[in-house]
């Protein structure tokens, strides 16, 4: 059978809702995207953890730097297990984390943004956890078997962030004028990388992930639903939204919004974002001060077997 | 007159809370994942021994765990040196880590007989943990010192570091003769220390370490040690890196006595909560 041919048979599989496993014979474009699409996944867990662990030294309550801490675990706990689901597409975690420190892969433009106050920890909790629920969740349906085990497990850990950021703003908009200030102050500051997060809209048609049903929404359609969470949720609160054409518009079912600008995002993703030196030059250069513990931990199953 | 137990509490209290937060450092940045994991709970759980602690704390203060864990002056921490230091580099890590939770078993293991019951009582928990924690300190203490050269050498450089500070860990805690009398603390620190002391000088000896106990990062005899990867360890001319130990044995923390490390701590640990006085989060 031609390579056209299987690779034929293997998109109508996918179209009739099949799953991909590990060891089954896929296209070199499915392996492609599929692996650059779980890297970027694992990348951002890892970077992810790192604008909240700020704050692990800086809680306001001892209960909440217990939460911070088992919470920033958990991120790193996502990282860990999808490189895994990674590493079985045929790039070892060495290799990605090599190509992460030295700026060759990439993670989501959130993470490029520095932490400025502990409301950016409730935003980071509240909101950006859920832009992420949001598109996790619309990826349980992809055709990729080991990566939906995975993110299974992952929802059900960030439903539970995302529960216990909402918990953070609750307290902080109940609280003082200050606090209340701290966390309006800290959504104006995120909201544009919030609209950016979820990506251009784009043509479905055009879009590879879609192509391989490893995304199965939208852009816009997520960014849609997160509208539909989110936006009356923070208006409840009393908390405005730094966009004035947002509004649910009756008639065509959907929110109208302003697009932010793009050429932003497109700088950050790329590597040009506020923190990203910064950030990337620590995470290389713990990882080059530690090669002796990696080393000694590659040596040691040689040391049992004597 | 201050109830002498306020004291033993917030020194353990302390310990807890100062080490678990310098722990913490390490979460999302540890040399690899899966010790990224392991070690972020074992933070968590020291900071949440350190809540069990203040809560019996505020039972003879009044005041609530936030209150006494990020409400104090700098001079009123009773945390010994040791846990206020930086992490340095993994060895270090890995050396105050084992140093500190062979203390806190002793201690724990001390305490357990207490006969205030509520301080008895709450060292049943805390013991199951610290079971883990001297687990995970002793693999990894083996795992350095079995490892290439390097690792081995890392891991003595930090022992050194560390021990030379670990007596401040059983400096003796003001009113500890009314506590020992009253059989609320059952062994002196300076017994507890002379324990400590004990187990810790036989397991680096096993390890072909005990030169780190005399502040020396090499061997000063030649010997040759064998490692995991087939290197031999020539000590050769014996040119020890000694007097690392003269820092003063690390004591002051209980009495309020810090090091300059102290300051950066305090900052962090504590400046979101000063900064809003009576606010909930």
């Amino acid at each position: 059978m031609s390579y056209e041919t299987r690779t034929a048979e293997f998109k109508a599989a996918i179209d009739a809702g099949g799953m991909v496993e590990a060891g089954d014979w896929m296209p070199d474009e499915y392996r492609q995207a599929a692996l650059r699409f779980i890297e970027m996944h694992a990348n951002s867990e890892i970077m992810g953890a790192l604008p909240e662990r700020e704050w692990i030294a800086r809680a306001p309550s001892l209960r909440r730097k217990l939460s911070l801490t088992a919470k920033v675990q958990d991120e790193v706990g996502h990282g860990h297990m999808l490189y895994r689901v990674a590493e079985d597409l045929g790039k070892s975690r060495d290799a990605m984390i090599a190509d992460l420190i030295a700026g060759k892969t990439k993670f989501h433009n959130v993470f490029h943004y520095p932490t400025v106050t502990w409301g950016d920890v409730a935003v980071i909790g509240f909101l950006i956890d859920g832009a992420a629920l949001v598109t996790q969740k619309a990826l349980l349906e992809c055709s990729y078997a080991p990566y939906v085990r995975v993110l299974k497990r992952i929802c059900a850990e960030e439903s539970l962030h995302q529960r216990h950021g909402e918990d953070v703003v609750l307290e902080l908009c109940a609280g003082s004028d200050a606090q209340r200030q701290m966390f309006q102050d800290a959504v104006n500051r995120w909201w544009e990388p919030i609209m950016q997060f979820f990506g251009p809209p784009s043509k479905p048609e055009r879009d590879v992930l879609l192509h391989w049903r490893l995304k199965t929404r939208t852009n816009e359609q997520l960014r849609q639903r997160f509208f539909d969470t989110y936006v009356p949720k923070l208006w409840d609160l009393g908390i405005s939204v730094p966009d004035p054409a947002l509004a649910y518009d009756e008639a065509a079912g959907e929110w109208t919004w302003t697009q932010p600008n793009w050429d932003t995002f497109w700088q950050v993703v790329k590597g040009n974002g506020p923190m990203t030196e910064t950030r990337l030059a620590w995470r290389r250069w713990m990882h080059e001060a530690h090669g002796w513990v990696r080393e000694a931990m590659a040596e040691s199953p040689a040391r049992s077997a004597a | 007159m201050t109830d002498p137990r306020v004291d033993l509490l917030l020194a353990l209290g302390d310990d807890e809370l100062v080490l678990g937060h310098r722990h913490a450092h390490w979460t999302g940045v540890a040399p690899h994942l899966e010790e990224d994991l392991a070690f972020s709970s074992i933070a968590q759980d020291e900071i949440g021994h350190a809540v069990v602690w203040y809560r019996l704390a505020g039972e003879l203060t009044g005041k609530d765990p936030d209150a006494l864990g990020l409400g104090r002056p700098p001079e009123g921490y009773r945390n010994a040196i040791l846990v206020e230091r930086p992490n340095r580099d993994w060895g270090y890590t890995v050396a105050r880590h084992y140093c500190y939770d062979i203390a806190e078993d002793v201690r724990l293991t001390t305490l357990a007989d207490s006969l205030w019951t509520p301080l008895a009582e709450a060292t049943g928990a805390l013991r199951r943990e610290e079971r883990y924690h001297l687990l995970h300190a002793r693999l990894w203490l083996d795992r350095l010192a079995h490892g290439p050269l390097d690792a081995r050498g890392h891991l003595a450089d930090g022992l050194v570091a560390a021990l030379a500070e670990a007596p401040g860990l059983f400096e003796p805690l003001p009113g500890e003769d009314e506590l020992v009398a009253d059989g609320v603390l059952p062994l002196a620190s300076a017994d507890q220390h002379t324990r400590w002391r004990d187990v810790v000088t036989a397991e680096l000896t096993a390890l072909g370490l005990e030169h780190v106990l005399d502040g020396s990062a090499h061997h000063s005899d030649g010997e040759f040690v064998p490692t995991s990867s087939g290197e031999l360890l020539d000590t050769g001319d014996g040119a020890a890196a000694a007097g690392a130990v003269a820092s003063g044995g690390g004591l002051g923390g209980r009495l309020g006595r810090h090091s300059e490390d102290f300051a950066e701590v305090w900052e962090e640990l504590t400046g979101t909560y000063r900064a809003y006085p009576g606010v909930r989060w």
